[in-house]
């Protein structure tokens, strides 16, 4: 009797996510101590305990330093700035994206993966990941991708904005003119507008 | 005023948990047996590891935010007071709230995402079972003329002219049933003996097999090799949703977000 080839196929067993920084695991599989091979993430560490809460409030006396507003503001576009590789192209009338003349092209955001409904649905029938077409519904995974971009968005928006009024407030309009170009999620204002 | 963003984990959706096997062959007879391969084929193990890895480098990028946003909020703290100061530093701390929950909420699905498809889906992108193997026919032993079995006497379907498929070797030992099979049926030497069919059933794998295939491998209309494939490939489906359950698990239950209203 010929065995079925599958039969001693099984799967290796898969630690679950976040082993590599979780206490106890280790890549090489010793478990001799308690120390990850990784340092936990921050923005895991917030996701677990809700992130830090703590923050400063400015004082009751009326007084400024410009030149430390200024620099904070500075540094905080220079910030802003470094997302520029997730901002999108702008485009035109017709649909198409308007590539920039000069600079750093951005790099369009993945998109997300197909897992199907989540799980890796199928809908048998079309032979087709399936879609749930009249709630727009296409899985966890597509769910988040849309919440990420409309924040992502967002966040240029109200940084930008923070930014503009610090600088503002110190009289230094080009400064809030720079800031104010990032406040797009589009990579570069087109000439056309 | 603020801007809200807002994202919720959705339940996982029972219609996506395990699977209706099932023959789905098309017009011409073709497809694969089981569901498995199909769905396995929908997956894209290495687009989601890559995508996990870019959002857990935009969620780095969005903390090393939150560090700037914390160092300059005490800058301005210190260098200016009043109103107007009050309500710019205190925007950029419900700002800073926003990133911290955006950062925690992007780097978690992505550490989750990039796990499913660097480590748990090649684990199981090798394991097609019961999937294509090749593009040729079902064969059906009396259409090869033989019924596969490793006899040294060639075998001979004594009522042929009958137009009656026999499958009985000469020794006796395969006996399948199929004349009757509604299912895609290998070389029966690849079948089960069906004396084995009660290790079958009281094995690992006798959970995924359910009452009306049993009947059908009693009365000797489905062949136990499809039978067992089918049951092999629902286990690895319920290892495989068992994956997703955890990944389901890791990602956090919502991501509100409350940006600071724009000018």
């Amino acid at each position: 009797m010929t065995e079925p080839a599958f039969e001693d196929s099984a799967p290796r067993q898969v630690w679950g996510p976040g082993r590599s920084w979780s206490p106890g695991y280790r890549v090489d599989g010793q478990n001799l101590d308690a120390t990850p091979d990784t340092e936990m993430p921050e923005w895991r560490e917030w996701a677990l305990d809700g992130g830090p809460t703590t923050w400063p409030e400015a004082g009751d006396v009326l007084e400024v330093d410009r030149a430390a507003v200024r620099d904070a503001a500075r540094a905080l576009l220079t910030d802003l700035e470094s997302y520029t590789a997730l901002r999108v192209l702008p485009r035109s009338e017709t649909g198409a994206p308007i590539t920039p003349e000069e600079g750093p092209m951005p790099i369009p955001l993945l998109r997300p993966p197909s897992f199907g409904q989540f799980h890796p649905g199928v809908d048998l029938a079309y032979d087709q990941p399936l879609l749930i077409w009249n709630t727009g519904d296409a899985g966890t995974i597509n769910h988040f991708h849309a919440f990420m971009e409309r924040s992502l968005e967002q966040f240029f928006r109200s940084y930008s904005s923070c930014i503009i009024k610090l600088a503002q407030s110190v009289e230094e309009y080009e400064l809030a003119e720079a800031a104010s170009a990032l406040s797009d999620l589009e990579a570069y204002k087109s000439d056309g507008e | 005023m603020t801007n809200l963003t807002a994202w919720y984990k959705g339940a996982i959706s029972p219609d996506g948990a395990l699977l209706e096997m099932r023959c789905d062959r098309d017009a011409y007879g073709i497809g694969p047996t089981n569901e498995y391969w199909r769905r396995l084929k929908y997956i894209e193990g290495e687009a989601a590891g890559l995508y996990g890895r870019e959002l857990t480098s935009i969620a780095d990028t969005l903390v090393e935010t939150v560090s700037a946003i914390t160092a300059k909020g005490q800058d301005l703290a210190d260098a200016w007071g009043g109103e107007a100061a009050k309500e710019a530093v205190r925007e950029l701390g419900v700002l800073r709230k926003a990133v911290i929950e955006l950062a925690a909420a992007v780097g978690t699905v992505g550490e989750g995402t990039r796990w499913f498809g660097e480590e748990v889906y090649p684990a199981f992108a090798d394991t097609l079972i019961g999937g294509f193997e090749g593009w040729a026919d079902p064969i059906w032993d009396h259409e090869s003329e033989g019924n596969g079995c490793d006899c040294p006497l060639p075998y001979a379907n004594p009522l042929a002219w009958t137009g009656v498929d026999s499958a009985t070797c000469i020794r006796q030992e395969h006996e399948y049933y199929y004349e009757y099979s509604d299912r895609w049926v290998t070389q029966p030497r690849d079948a089960i003996a069906v004396a084995n069919r009660e290790d079958f059933y009281a094995g690992e794998l006798g959970r995924f097999v359910n009452e009306t295939e049993r009947q059908a491998i009693e009365d000797r209309r489905l062949d136990p090799r499809t039978a067992y494939e089918t049951a092999a490939a629902r286990q690895m489906m319920d290892r495989l949703n068992g994956y997703f359950e955890q990944l389901h698990a890791f990602l956090p239950e919502k991501a509100v977000c409350r940006f600071p209203g724009d000018t």
